[in-house]
């Protein structure tokens, strides 16, 4: 029973990486990229990894992936901030509804 | 700032050996997960091993002491962190709609925050960034800049109350 859900979790987690790739190549904006791939970071790969301690059990191995998310949790919005930042400090807009 | 954080040797209270031992009860807690066993033997040398870099980050890379600097309760990180994960899976499946339907409107909003310690600044910063919908681009002081994918008002109060959430409020508590 609680395999399974891990199995469900994982295919959700999955499921939400898939969009969040569609719409990296569906929107042209580069601010609506950037956070958009945050949201696939967090949300995504948080739900594998639960999906994948449900699996696994109570061992080790779910331990060792906890620690994997919190250290996932402190570190992807610096990549995330430090790539819109540059943007911003670099004199990107942001593209507004209405604007071509 | 930390007022209490300078760089003269301070004195040994209890209060600060707590800490200090919280920390490295928690370091050995790690290290015994990392090489997958509790044997005490693991626990003691997880401790030291522990200590030796605490005090090497103090001396050498932040010049101050980390258990000064870094004040946040064990109990009260386990329950920012399910605060974050009910407040990431909510923006997520919001998120996840106008990704789907196309309805953005995206703009970068100026948000302020009532948090004077910066290391409580760079946290609320880190999670308005971790929820889906939101990522910070600069923070000033108490000034945060926002990427908003769904820019409702620009209004700072406002935007401040939308995006912060209860973040603030939980991190203002001591």
């Amino acid at each position: 029973m609680i395999v399974g859900a891990g199995y469900a979790l994982i295919a959700f987690g999955l499921f939400f990486t898939a969009t969040g790739v569609y719409s990296v190549l569906k929107f042209q904006d580069f601010y609506s990229r950037a956070v958009i791939t945050s949201k696939v970071d967090t949300v995504g790969f948080t739900t594998v990894l639960i999906g994948a301690m449900l699996v696994s059990g109570a061992n080790f191995f779910t331990l060792k992936i906890a620690l994997i998310l919190v250290f996932e949790l402190l570190t992807t919005p610096l990549s995330t901030h430090a790539i819109a930042h540059s943007a911003y400090a670099a004199g990107y807009k942001v593209r507004r509804s209405g604007d071509v | 700032m930390m007022s209490s954080v300078d760089n003269h040797p301070r004195p040994v209270s209890l209060d600060r050996i707590l800490r200090l031992a919280r920390v490295t009860v928690m370091f050995a807690i790690i290290w015994g997960i990392f090489s997958e066993s509790f044997a005490p033997g693991q626990l003691i040398l997880g401790a030291i091993v522990g200590l030796v870099t605490l005090f090497a980050t103090d001396k050498y890379i932040l010049k101050q002491d980390y258990v000064a600097t870094y004040r946040f309760g064990f109990f009260r990180a386990i329950r920012y962190f399910f605060n974050l994960m009910i407040q990431i899976y909510l923006a997520g499946f919001s998120a996840l709609y106008r990704i789907i339907t196309g309805k953005l409107n995206v703009d970068v909003v100026e948000i302020h925050t009532e948090l004077d310690d910066p290391f409580l600044i760079s946290l609320l910063a880190n999670s308005i960034t971790l929820t889906p919908g939101t990522v910070t681009l600069a923070t000033e002081g108490r000034k945060l800049l926002v990427i908003w994918i769904n820019c409702s008002t620009r209004d700072p109060d406002e935007a401040g109350r939308i995006i912060k959430a209860n973040f603030e409020d939980l991190l203002m508590r001591r």
